[in-house]
């Protein structure tokens, strides 16, 4: 009875001591702590390509972008050309007795590339290609074939190919598949008399193989030969290209530097555009502009382009060649506040450009008498060039950025209090910010709204700023909103600018900058791993 | 004979019952019969024990469970600027050859000495606690040291020969040890400020770092070899052996020596300042790239392996132990412990010692120091069979009964005489 006593106190003494799995320590804890801290400019607002700081170190926002562009292949497109042939013996013979290393037949052809467009090419450089062949074959016997071009070149070295097609039989034909690289070989397509284009001179011989047996070739043995050219790829074409007309019509193009601002207006003091039309093509280009509209698609505000461009032509003329490379032409178009609506067009805060575009090709038809020539690297490309002072009135921009989010947690999680942006601001712009929680779904979660916002740095009668000026700008959250902030996959980032004058132009210039630190001050739920 | 077995199997499967300091077990000199050929001494000693932590804080950090406020402000209040928590587990088996002859001496004989054993201490201070449970948003503003910190586990297993004295069963045992575990991590100075918003935080540390090697935790690994010594000197005060009034003294060293840990042994030390202001951005509007603060890199964690020579934490205890020889019912005992460790405080200990039959004897102390405060202690020895003592301690009842206070402990002791 005593024993049993003691153990049973025991066991109950000591029970406790044993360590239970999966069970873990939790507390919960006050937490002060830095979370980041950032210093930004304009240089990390606006990427280095699209800032330019002028001698006054004011700064202007350079936007040089394509609103539309062709490349060769648009100009010239050389098609996966086929060449078939078949051969047999005549008709008036029964029978053929071969012996090893006898021809069997030979051929030689004249093959033309049907490019479209009316392009007449004499010459092609092949950056990379290939030609195939498909033998199909009745012979018993293991045949050698030699397929050559005299008019295409390597060093002055005609292509040839030299290949062994094993034996097959009338019931069972062989069918051979061969690749030969032509990468760097030049196509002479003035034909046999030089005096054409598009053409260019095939040679074929079928001979008995060395290793072969006497064999006799019959009425019924025939030979399919299908070559063809795969990817090709020129480096240099030359010729005429035809007088060809390329239109374009409603070319969309994105415009991302106005992208993130979804409301507010902005009020630019001087604005600086080009329209550059670059060839460099040998050939003539004549163009219309037909259209070019600004739209704000956040807005579903556009705005036409008004100036003397639109619906008249301009030539551009051809490029030259140096032998290794096209110098090409550029026609400028200068556009601004006096000569067009430009001011309204970029005021507009465009984030797409639709282009509507009519282009001819050789609008005087083959006046270099086929010299016309393009380098694989030719393009024409019509390019908005934007240079926009940064002296402007912000009046309730609202920009807006998307972060994607995801916190997880291994049981140590937040559950209540706030984070705090402390900001050193040396812009002359007050900014308020505002959160919104977007879960999975697309669904708006929660929104944080701060309890006060950014000031703006000190300025004095010009606008330009004194001092940074100091802000605390609190995001409180209960335990609910802590809950939504980890469903949170997505965090809407809004900022409200005003420039410090509603009336003047204020200057941007690039030393100016801002100091972010956020910090947590939060009751943290510990849990240990 | 039954019962026996299951008390036997009771104290010696259950796991990790931390016990006490074990003041009453000198079995051998009290029980120890002329006439017997061997015997045998098997203790368990296994206990916890704080001057700060409650037994409710510790059970829910160990075994998991909500910390609340309450049971935090409890500790909290208990606080000194320096604090402990140590636990120990050993079991031990000791084998006297008793009617061996030892250098040719009669009254001299051989004996064995086997055990294994786990020693874990730590030092904190209340500020590292309070920042740990409490957060630091209290210190903002405020420069505060989180040192002293130590924290020591070492563990392992040793087996010893010697020779001791058949009447006084003073003994001389010389050990080897295998250490299957080390690890000692210190903090002298760790100062730590949290600027008064959170805007930054630094520390500034020296600390040092030695771990055995990481891919070998099997408890009985080996990660070290050590030697060292058992002395246990008593001192029979009285000339006559028969006399009715007796007095005795002990002077028990255990585990004196050193060891060796093996050359993976990794060491790391770093005296530096660390200056967190959160994850740099260089780009406010590209939050992906983000440069966090690598702390590993930060606190200069490069670990090196090399050997290491370390002392064994020693046991001195020094005291009065009951008599055999005595006809009192009830005698008294008293004396001092020390175990060399970074925060164990030396134990006092006094109590009496209570033959309550021949058969039952007991006996309770009060005791203070080692990791702990005051707490109670008891014995009870019971001989069921002849030549077989059993014993069930606890040096600290009201730590074990109760979740509030502080400490656990069970110790266990079983002689044979054949």
């Amino acid at each position: 009875m005593k024993v049993k006593t003691i153990l049973i106190l025991s066991l109950l003494i000591f029970s406790s001591a044993c360590k239970k799995e999966n069970n873990r320590a939790e507390w919960e804890a006050d937490i002060l702590a830095p979370i980041l801290h950032t210093t930004f400019t304009l240089n990390h607002i606006i990427p280095d390509s699209l800032i330019q700081t002028n001698p006054d170190t004011t700064v202007s926002l350079v936007i040089d972008n394509s609103i539309y562009k062709f490349n060769l292949d648009t100009l010239v497109a050389l098609p996966d050309t086929n060449f078939i042939d078949t051969f047999k013996i005549p008709n008036f013979i029964s029978m053929i007795n071969v012996v090893p290393g006898q021809t069997i037949f030979t051929d030689n052809e004249e093959s033309k590339f049907n490019i479209s467009g009316g392009v007449e090419l004499t010459k092609v450089v092949i950056e990379s290609g290939y030609i195939k062949f498909k033998i199909t074959s009745t012979i018993d016997q293991k045949t050698t074939y030699t397929y050559t071009m005299p008019s295409v070149t390597l060093n002055g070295i005609p292509f040839s190919a030299v290949f062994d097609v094993p034996a097959g039989s009338i019931s069972n034909p062989t069918v051979y598949y061969g690749t030969f690289d032509v990468s760097g070989y030049t196509f002479d397509l003035r034909g046999s008399n030089q005096n054409s284009y598009n053409k260019y001179n095939i040679s074929i011989q079928i001979k008995l193989a060395n290793d072969a047996q006497p064999t006799a070739i019959v009425q019924a043995d025939r030979v399919y030969i299908e070559s063809n050219f795969d990817q090709i790829k020129p480096a240099y074409v030359k010729g005429y290209f035809g007088s060809q007309q390329i239109n374009i019509a409603n070319q969309s193009n994105q415009f991302d530097i106005f992208k993130k601002i979804i409301s507010g207006n902005i009020d630019i003091n001087t604005i600086d555009v080009k329209l550059k039309l670059i060839n460099a093509f040998g050939v003539d280009i004549k163009a219309v502009l037909n259209q070019l509209q600004s739209i704000n698609s956040v807005t579903s505000n556009s705005v036409n382009l008004n100036h003397s461009i639109i619906g008249n032509s301009v030539n551009i003329n051809r490029a030259s060649d140096n032998g290794q490379s096209a110098i090409h032409t550029t026609y400028n178009i200068q556009l601004n506040e006096q000569n067009s609506n430009m001011d309204v067009f970029i005021e507009n805060l465009p984030d797409i450009f639709n282009t509507s575009l009519q282009l001819q090709i050789n609008p005087q038809g083959n006046s270099s008498i086929h010299n016309d020539f393009a380098y694989n690297s030719g393009f024409f490309d019509a390019r908005l060039f934007v240079k926009l002072p940064l002296s402007l009135i912000a009046s309730n921009l609202e920009m807006a950025d998307t972060l994607a989010v995801n916190i997880t947690t291994d049981g140590t999680h937040l559950k209540k209090g706030s984070f705090n942006v402390y900001a050193n601001n040396g812009f002359p712009f007050s900014a308020e910010l505002q959160l919104y929680l977007i879960d999975a779904n697309g669904q708006l979660l929660d929104q944080l709204i701060s309890d006060n916002f950014i000031h703006p740095a000190y300025t004095n009668s010009n606008n330009i700023v004194t001092a940074p000026r100091q802000s605390l700008v609190k995001f409180s959250f209960n335990e609910n909103q802590m809950q939504h902030l980890y469903n949170t996959r997505k965090l809407v980032l809004k900022a409200v600018f005003n420039t410090t004058s509603q009336t003047q132009h204020v200057n941007l210039y690039s030393h100016y900058y801002m100091d972010i630190k956020i910090t947590s001050d939060v009751k943290l739920h510990i849990r240990l791993n | 004979m039954t019962r026996i077995f299951c008390l036997i199997l009771l104290i010696f499967t259950l796991p990790g019952f931390l016990l006490s300091q074990n003041v009453a077990d000198n079995f051998p000199l009290l029980y120890a019969k002329d006439t017997c050929k061997n015997l045998l001494l098997i203790k368990t000693d296994n206990y916890y024990n704080s001057n700060a932590i409650h037994n409710n804080f510790l059970s829910s950090f160990y075994k998991g469970g909500f910390i609340d406020s309450l049971s935090k402000t409890r500790v909290s209040n208990k606080l000194n600027t320096k604090n402990n928590l140590g636990a120990e587990i050993s079991f031990n088996a000791m084998y006297y050859l008793h009617n061996s002859i030892a250098m040719g001496n009669a009254k001299r004989a051989f004996c064995i000495n086997t055990g294994y054993f786990e020693y874990y201490n730590t030092t904190f201070s209340e500020n590292l606690f309070s920042l740990i449970f409490f957060g630091n948003k209290q210190f903002a503003g405020n420069n505060i040291s989180l040192a002293l910190f130590n924290y020591q586990k070492i563990s392992g297993q040793k087996i010893g020969f010697g020779i001791y004295n058949k009447n006084s069963f003073s003994s001389v045992c010389i050990n080897f040890y295998n250490l299957s575990s080390y690890q000692n991590y210190n903090v002298n100075r760790a100062n730590f400020f949290t600027e008064a918003n959170g805007q930054y935080i630094t520390l500034n540390i020296n600390e040092q770092i030695t771990i055995t090697d990481t891919n070998r935790r099997n408890i009985f690994s080996n990660n070290g070899w050590g030697l060292g010594t058992d002395i246990v000197l008593n001192l029979n005060t009285g000339k006559n052996r028969s006399a009715t009034i007796d007095d005795a003294f002990t002077i028990n060293i255990e585990n004196f020596g050193f060891a060796v840990l093996n050359s993976n042994t990794l060491h790391q030390a770093a005296d530096t300042t660390i200056n967190y202001s959160g994850f740099q951005v260089n780009n406010i509007l590209n939050i992906n790239n983000l440069l966090p603060v690598n702390l590993t890199d930060t606190l200069k964690l490069n670990y090196t392996k090399a050997s290491k020579n370390i002392l064994l934490p020693f046991t001195v205890t020094i005291g009065k132990i009951p008599s055999r020889y005595t006809t009192n019912r009830i005698e008294s005992f008293y004396g001092i412990r020390y175990r060399y460790a970074s925060n164990y405080k030396p134990l006092f200990y006094a109590g009496v010692f209570i033959k309550v039959n021949p058969k039952f004897h007991t006996s309770v102390n009060l005791q203070t120091g080692g990791y702990g405060n005051f707490n109670l202690a008891m014995q009870i020895n019971y001989n069921p069979l002849k030549n077989f003592w059993v014993s069930v301690g606890c040096s600290n009842l009201s730590g074990t009964l109760s979740g509030n206070l502080n400490g656990k402990a069970i110790n266990g002791n079983i002689y044979v005489a054949f």
